[in-house]
């Protein structure tokens, strides 16, 4: 994949990230993670060295714009994106004929959701803190994860990403 | 270019998405349910402990500067804090034993704890 066109998916992937972070919602903390379809998308067909690429700059474009370079959120954003691009790429890769991409997707957000709280976990949060939210983050995934894989199949489906 | 996964729901999707929403109930359940009875206030500088029910507001310094819980009977929430995101205020209010509210980049945890009180209020 060209350059440009990475520049591209990673800028869409990082206005996907900050306009999620504008819509209202039941948990200050609880976003659907709709920049991740631009990875998973990616994964699915095949462009697993694009796919973490995207996932890590959007990480660093949206900190950026937001102003916040560095800061816990950035270091949790950044945290759970690797691992969720991490998982998201071994999944694509080693087991694409007994998975779909709502599997893939759950996995994803999953990965995600455990990569913040360890990273809060190193950071200063304690462990009863990681206990107590650890539920609420395994619900949020699962739903989000869903939501996540079946946009992505549209995605895909429709060919909007080229 | 198309996907490369299988179209319909496998047997390890079902299991992707059945294990965690089991591990989940699970963990929701051990929790909870009890009365509060303090509210226990981790900051960098110490530990503070307040009984349950109480009218108080409580200023605490932060990493980043003060911060003040806000304690009406049993219910508890972070009412100002110099956090750049102000999610730990979104996280509350907190009534139930075991809840808690956390804020990062001030370095504070606020719990809703329950057992017997021994004292009104104490720091350390």
């Amino acid at each position: 994949m060209q350059m440009r066109q990475i520049a591209a998916l990673t800028a869409l992937a990082a206005a996907l990230s900050l306009a999620e972070r504008l819509l209202p919602g039941p948990l200050p903390w609880l976003k659907p993670g709709l920049a991740n379809i631009i990875t998973l998308a990616l994964a699915a067909r095949g462009e697993y060295r694009t796919a973490v690429l995207v996932s890590i700059l959007r990480s660093f474009v949206a900190a950026l714009a937001w102003g916040g370079l560095f800061s816990p959120g950035h270091i949790f954003s950044l945290a759970g994106g690797i691992c969720a691009a991490g998982v998201t790429v071994f999944l694509c890769r080693v087991l694409p004929g007994v998975i779909s991409l709502i599997g893939v997707s759950v996995a994803a957000a999953l990965a995600h959701g455990l990569g913040q709280l360890a990273a809060g976990r190193l950071l200063f949060v304690s462990q009863d803190a990681v206990l107590a939210v650890l539920p609420l983050v395994l619900l949020a995934a699962v739903a989000t994860g869903v939501l996540v894989g079946l946009a992505t199949r549209k995605v895909l489906a429709r060919g909007w990403l080229g | 270019m198309k996907s490369r996964l299988r179209s319909g729901l496998t047997l390890l999707d079902l299991i992707i998405i059945v294990l965690p929403l089991a591990l989940a109930f699970m963990l929701l359940r051990q929790g909870g349910g009890t009365s509060p009875s303090v509210v226990r206030i981790i900051t960098p500088g110490g530990v503070w402990r307040q009984a349950l029910p109480a009218e108080k507001a409580i200023r605490l310094e932060g990493s980043l500067g003060m911060f003040e819980v806000h304690v009406s009977g049993g219910r508890v929430s972070i009412r100002e804090t110099h956090c750049p995101d102000h999610v730990c205020q979104g996280m509350g209010p907190i009534e139930q034993n075991g809840q808690a509210m956390i804020c990062v980049p001030q370095r504070i945890e606020v719990w809703l704890e329950g057992g017997e009180p021994e004292v009104d209020a104490v720091c350390r």
